[in-house]
Formats: structure tokens, sequence, C-alpha cells
């Protein structure tokens, strides 16, 4: 199990209630009311970009555009709840407050394909002691009415420690005891071949998040990606002893794994190999992440011949519109190369769509779009509710 | 008929034990098939004998494409015997392999624990920065008769063999690449809020970046450069125009798009360069490094190099030989590959026994070895530094300087 594509959509960031970032604004805003102190304001409403938009390194790029205008005297940053911020400064310092927008609007246009329009409605700027009231209503105290759909819609997850290595070791220990069957699951890919629709094969895996839910409870456990590759490499030699069980595949299909390139070169996989029923021997497709592959090619070119000598497809997944262009995908000699719908592939130029002899599978395929934009490039294989509605 | 597959070939760290184990199944399985046996020999070769009408082609055709990158001349892989024509022969190389020495136990790879990492995590917060972290320098070949070296940059980085060698671990933190990018991920918070105090106080570590001396490299990960330590560190880069370039390990730029163009995006706008590093020459032909648009790659030398064909010399040219350092560069072969494909930048331990030989000149014969000279100057703390009387050369980096300073 190497892959990393979640479950579901990233949850938002939790808001933090009671920030001292929002104690001291609304300390500041209490002074200068009182004191008849000039304050200005500007706040940045990160909690308005989409849930995709707002990982951690996002909210500090966004951080980092704001820094111009910390050097502005009495500069003092304050970080609000749902991922909101804000800087006060003393005087008006234009060429400052001019520098850190042309930033936000570089880093953003740049890093999160966000325009100038977007990224200016994102920033208001306030005077104290005239716009307290309206600052701090702004600022952390509105109500959720006030928040927009998409984030009404889904609710905010309690947070998830995230997993560290001590805790890793211990879920590790967990694994080789725990029974894998209840996590096992089938997804299908289908070929769309002249209007008709047909299975492929089924991708058979383990339910990454019933697993951390049952065996690391409370914790996040793809928050460090290196740590979730690790443990993917245990995952992978449970599930190839659990379809070495006898009888497993007795009445199996054509089917599909998705494996660590080190994981084909170890015991379990012989084992897993010699117990293929021989009916099924060159239809069960090996699925590799491309980091995988480029971590160490000669074990990966290793690892392909020695799969394909005993009849194994090889299938290249993970790849996304970001990818695409920094792999050379032909010399990697592969069968299929499952590539990620998302709207930035309508931008991709068909000529960049190389990948040897491999055959492409488009996966996410959940919408028409995507099912259309797959058939005009040619594809036939797809993975996503589009095409298992119609079968 | 026998075949015999010299594993024993196999240029170290191969016959690595995955290398072992699928050789040996592809080899029983056709000695199951042909009513055959398979023996291990005390060089790690594996003999198979068995019945064969196809001449042994189909095996060997398989074990050719195996081992395709680590033994492109399959020559050189297996010997096929005809039990008939050569069974003197092959009784002779029998009798032979009996009296070679009998290996050791077969050598496990160390199997990195989660367990170990957690434990080296520890170390770095119990130490001083200085004692666990190293430092070599890349230099610029200038052609000519008069072949200088002129130093590029000093890369700073933790030294892996220390920290295992404080939890008496060796071997762990490489033993699992997943692990170690981990291990290296929470090593950069350390090493950011270091080089940032550094840099404000004007320290030794970080004088290259000062512009006092070649400029400083770091190597970092993606989780690194988007962490707030890096945010921290790169004000206080950008509040001195700091000369200083972050190194990006191309698996991580591939493995996480987004979070590289992230990171390149904060790297451009504090003013740092970018480095691609770990660039092996399989991994160049399977990528395209120049759609990460990095101001430097870091090519690593590889004994296999010469032999990787035109190919490799295409995308050397295609990225900018001007662009391209020689990483790894151990041995003189590297540099001589290097130089023959356009390349003036290198960076390696040829290059530090190099540097090591023009500080010796300088200082005066007699008193270090080179190997000493070299293993000083790449320590960034006092304990690695005893025993030179110079320490002021072992700083200066460039040859011309030492011997300036020497005279001074």
């Amino acid at each position: 199990m190497s892959g990393n594509e979640p479950d579901h959509p990233e949850a938002p960031m939790a808001a933090p209630a009671g920030s001292p970032g929002l104690a001291a604004l609304q300390g500041l805003v209490r002074d200068c009311a009182t004191a008849g102190v000039e304050r200005r304001v500007l706040l940045l409403r990160a909690d308005l970009l989409p849930p995709r938009l707002t990982r951690p390194h996002h909210l500090g790029l966004i951080r980092d555009a704001l820094d111009p205008l910390l050097s502005a005297e009495r500069a003092r940053l304050h970080d609000l709840p749902k991922g909101r911020l804000a800087v006060s400064w003393r005087g008006l310092a234009p060429a400052l407050l001019q520098q850190s927008l042309e930033a936000l609007e570089h880093l953003l246009g740049t890093s999160l394909r966000i325009g100038p329009a977007t990224a200016r409605s994102l920033v208001r700027l306030f005077d104290l002691p005239r716009d307290g009231t309206e600052l701090l209503a702004a600022a952390g105290l509105e109500s959720d009415d006030a928040a927009p759909p998409w984030r009404r819609a889904i609710p905010v997850a309690p947070p998830l420690m995230p997993l560290d290595a001590a805790a890793l070791a211990m879920m590790e220990r967990q694994l080789r005891r725990a029974d894998m069957t209840r996590f096992a699951r089938r997804k299908p890919v289908h070929r769309l071949d002249s209007g008709q629709v047909r299975l492929a094969w089924e991708r058979r895996c383990l339910s990454i998040s019933e697993l951390a839910d049952t065996l690391a409870p409370g914790r996040d456990i793809r928050a460090d990606a290196w740590l979730f590759r690790r443990l993917t490499r245990v995952l992978d030699s449970r599930m190839l002893a659990l379809l070495s069980a006898p009888f497993e595949l007795h009445r199996a299909g054509p089917f599909s794994l998705d494996l660590n390139v080190g994981s084909i070169l170890g015991p379990e996989f012989l084992r897993f190999d010699s117990a293929l029923p021989s009916r099924l021997r060159g239809r069960v497709v090996l699925e590799l992440q491309p980091a995988d592959v480029l971590a160490d090619p000669a074990t990966f070119a290793f690892a392909r011949e020695f799969a394909h000598a005993r009849g194994y497809r090889l299938l290249l997944r993970g790849v996304t519109a970001a990818s695409l262009p920094m792999l050379c995908l032909p010399p990697m000699e592969l069968d299929y190369v499952q590539l990620r719908w998302s709207p930035e592939l309508m931008r991709v130029a068909p000529a960049a769509l190389q990948a040897g002899t491999a055959e492409w599978v488009l996966s996410r395929a959940d919408e028409d779009n995507a099912l259309q934009w797959g058939r005009d490039q040619g594809f036939s294989l797809f993975r996503g509710r589009a095409l298992a509605v119609t079968a | 008929m026998a075949l015999v597959l010299h594993l024993s070939q196999l240029t170290p760290p191969a016959p690595r034990p995955h290398h072992r184990r699928i050789a040996r199944a592809v080899m029983d399985d056709a000695a199951q098939r042909q009513a055959g046996q398979v023996f291990a020999l005390h060089n790690d070769d594996l003999l198979l004998l068995f019945q064969c009408d196809d001449g042994g082609s189909p095996l060997a055709a398989t074990l050719a494409q195996l081992f395709q990158m680590d033994v492109p001349d399959s020559a050189q892989l297996f010997t096929l015997w005809s039990l008939e024509d050569d069974g003197a022969a092959l009784l002779r190389y029998a009798q032979a392999r009996v009296l070679d020495v009998p290996p050791e136990p077969p050598f496990a790879e160390p199997k990195g624990s989660a367990q170990a990492i957690n434990e080296l995590e520890s170390v770095v917060g119990q130490n001083r920065i200085t004692d666990l972290t190293q430092r070599q320098t890349a230099v610029l070949l200038a052609p000519g008769r008069d072949a200088r070296l002129q130093p590029l940059f000093r890369e700073i980085s933790f030294s892996v063999a220390v920290l295992e060698t404080r939890i008496a671990a060796t071997g762990q933190a490489h033993a699992d690449p997943f692990l170690f990018r981990h291990l290296a991920s929470r090593l950069d918070a350390r090493m950011l809020d270091a080089l940032r105090q550094d840099l404000q106080a004007n320290g030794p570590l970080t004088a290259g970046a000062r512009g006092v001396g070649p400029k400083l490299h770091l190597n970092l990960t993606l989780s690194g450069i988007l962490s707030d330590p890096f945010a921290r560190f790169a004000a206080a880069c950008r509040a001195i125009a700091a000369q200083v370039a972050i190194e990006i390990s191309l698996v991580e730029a591939c493995a996480d798009p987004e979070a590289f163009t992230a990171a390149r995006t904060r790297l451009r706008f504090a003013g740092l360069s970018l480095v691609l590093d770990g660039v092996s020459h399989h991994a160049l032909m399977l990528t395209v490094p120049a759609v990460l648009e990095p101001d430097l790659i870091k090519l690593d030398w590889s004994p296999q190099l010469p032999e990787a064909g035109a190919a490799v010399a295409q995308a050397v040219a295609a990225l900018g030989e001007s662009r391209v350092v020689l990483h790894r560069a151990e041995t003189e072969d590297a540099l001589r590959w290097g130089l023959a494909h356009g390349i003036r930048r290198f960076q390696g331990r040829w290059v530090d026994t190099m540097l090591a030989a023009q500080r010796i000149g300088a200082c005066g014969p007699g008193r270090c070895s080179m190997r000493q000279c070299a293993e000083r100057a790449s320590a960034t703390g006092p304990a690695g530094r005893a025993g030179c009387r110079n320490p002021a050369l072992l700083d200066a980096a460039s040859p011309l300087a030492a011997r300036s300073m020497a005279m001074a």
C-alpha cells in the first residue's frame, strides 16, 4: 500500500477558540479606544480560501507576504481563529503596505493560482480607534452564518495529533497482530470501449482511514508524508499475507495491488506469487508511486523486470497535472500510467501525454467533465463514480 | 547444462539481499521446471545444474534483463556450461570455489526501526549543533594549464555517522529511506534555528552567508522550508541579503509537486537560490529536472556513469553544463568524466583531498596527513578540529587564500 491519496478531502483547519492573538487584538482595540491612540490594522481572511489551499505551507506563504509590513513602526502580527491573520502598525506606511499586497498577489498567484482580484478580496484595512467594533467582528467573532457555503457544509473535525516515530513503532507492533480482513476493500477500474462499460479489474486495498481509527485513534497518520510511506510498507506485507491465504483468491478476477518497489522484492511477495492461481497469472496489476520509482531507479528496474518475468503488469499511480511535466514516462517501460483528474488537466497540451507504450488510466473520474476529457484524449480506463454509476 | 550467475561480480554494495533473493527464486523456478538443482557457492555466485533443451537462453535472457542496470554486459553476469563439452572446466571452477573462504553469515541489511529513528531525533535535542554537523566545499575547476580550484559553496549538513554513534545504532538512519526523510525533516527545525542564531550573532557557521568565504548551502526537506523556523531563518537572510542556497532532493520535489512549488516560491521571495540534489544518472533519464527551474543541479557521480552512454551526456548538455555540479566526486575518474562532458563544478571526497593537499602545502609538510586535514576541515565543532595547529586555514577554503595567509 504505497498510496497517499486521502480517502476524503482534507478537512478544513480547526479554529482554536480563545486564541491569544485575538485577545491581544481585543486589547489593542480597547487601548486605542481608551487612550485615543491611532493604529492601522490589516486583516487577512485566509479562511475564505478553499480548504485545499489552506494547508500549513499555504498559510506559511501567506505569512511570508506580510513580512514587509512587519517592518513598519510598532508592527505586530496577530494569529487569529480560523486561520485569519492581522497586522497592526503605527502610521500609514503606504510603501510597506503596497509591498505586502504585491507580495501577496505574487505568492498567491504563482503558488495557488489565485487571481489578483481574489487575493485583494482576502484583505481588509481598518483604522483604530474608529473601526474597532467592525475589526473584532471580522477578526474572529463572526457567527458561522457569515462563513462561505463550502465551509458551513463540512463539519470541522476535532484536531488530531500527528503520527510521530514513537507512535509509528507502536502501530507497527499492533499491525503484526491485527486481523486485516475487515479493512480489505475492492474498488473497480472500468474500461469504456465503443460505448460499452465493463470491469477491467478490481483494485484491492486496505481502508487506511478505518485502520487509523482502529489502531491509532486521535492520530493523523498522514501528517508526516514519510512516516506514512513507511507505514505503507508494513501494510504491503500484511496485504500480501492476506492474499496468500488459502482460498483467498479462489474465485478472484483480475485485480490490482498498491505496493512499494521494495515490497515486490520481499519474501512476502514471493509467497504471494507462489499462491497465485495460474488463471490469474498475467492479470494482476502492481501499482507504484513515482517517488518510489525515482528514489532508487536501479531497484525499480530490477523489480519491473522480475514482475514482468512473472507475468505482472505495472502501473504508475499518483501522476497529476503538476507532476506530469516533471516525469519522463516512456523509459520507465510501464504497462499503465494512472493520471489523477483535476480541472488543471484541461490546460495540459495533448503532446505532454507521452507514456510510451503504456495505457492511460484516469482516476477520480467522478464527474462527466472528467470522463469527457479522458475520452477526448483517447483514454478507455477509468476509476471513479462517473462510470461506476453507468456500470 | 550448468549456469553460473556471478553475483560476486556486482559492484558493492550489490549484491544486496533482494538481488540474492530474487535471483535464487528465478533459478529455483528453472530448477523445478527443468529437473535441476541450485547451489549457493562460497563466493556468492549461484550455480544451477539443469536439463535443458533450449540452450538455457530463456533463463539467461531473464537474468540479463533483471540485472541490466547493475551489469550491462551479460557476459560478465553469467556463464553457461555444457556438461558434455565443458565438464572439466566446470569441475575446475567448482573446485576453486570450494577453496574460497566460506562467506560470513548472510549480511542482513539493517532494518531501520521507527524506535531507533525516534532515539536519533532525541539525540539532536541533547547535543550542541556544531558537534553534529559537517561541511563540505564544492569547487569550480577553472580550465587551463594552471588549473585552479575556486571555491563555489560550502554545504553544511548533519553528520548521520556522528548521530548514529551517539546511540550506537550504526546503519539505522539510512536503513529505511522513508524514515530517513522523516528524520531529515525533524533535523531541519534544529538546524534552521541554530543557523539563524549564528547568522544574527555573526557566528562562524554562517560566515559564507555573510560573504566571508564561499556561499552557504543547506539541504532541507520541503516540510522544513514550509515551516515557521524557515520563515524566521529566511527573514534573517533577507535582512542582510545573505548568500544562501537551499538544496532540495529531486525525489521529494517529484513526490509532492504542489509543496515543491510553494517551497520554491518561498525561496525566491527570500532571495535564496534553489539547488536540486540527489539526481542520479538513472533518475536524470526518468525526469525533466529543468521543469523545476533550479539554479544548480547536483548530479551524483557513479562508476557506472561512463557506461551510461550518450543519453546522459545529452541530458547534461540540455541542462547546461554551467548548472551542473558533479556531486560525490570521490575519484579522479569522476573528475575526468566531468571535464570530458564540460562540467567544471565538483563536490566530493576527491575535492576534499585536493583542497587538503593545497592546505598542507601552505601549512608546511610533515605535520598532518591529508586525511587528517580533510577530516578536520569537514568538522564544524572544536572536537573535530582538535590537533590542527592552523585552524584559520581550515576555514579559508580557497587554497590561494590559504597560501597567502600562510605567507602573511
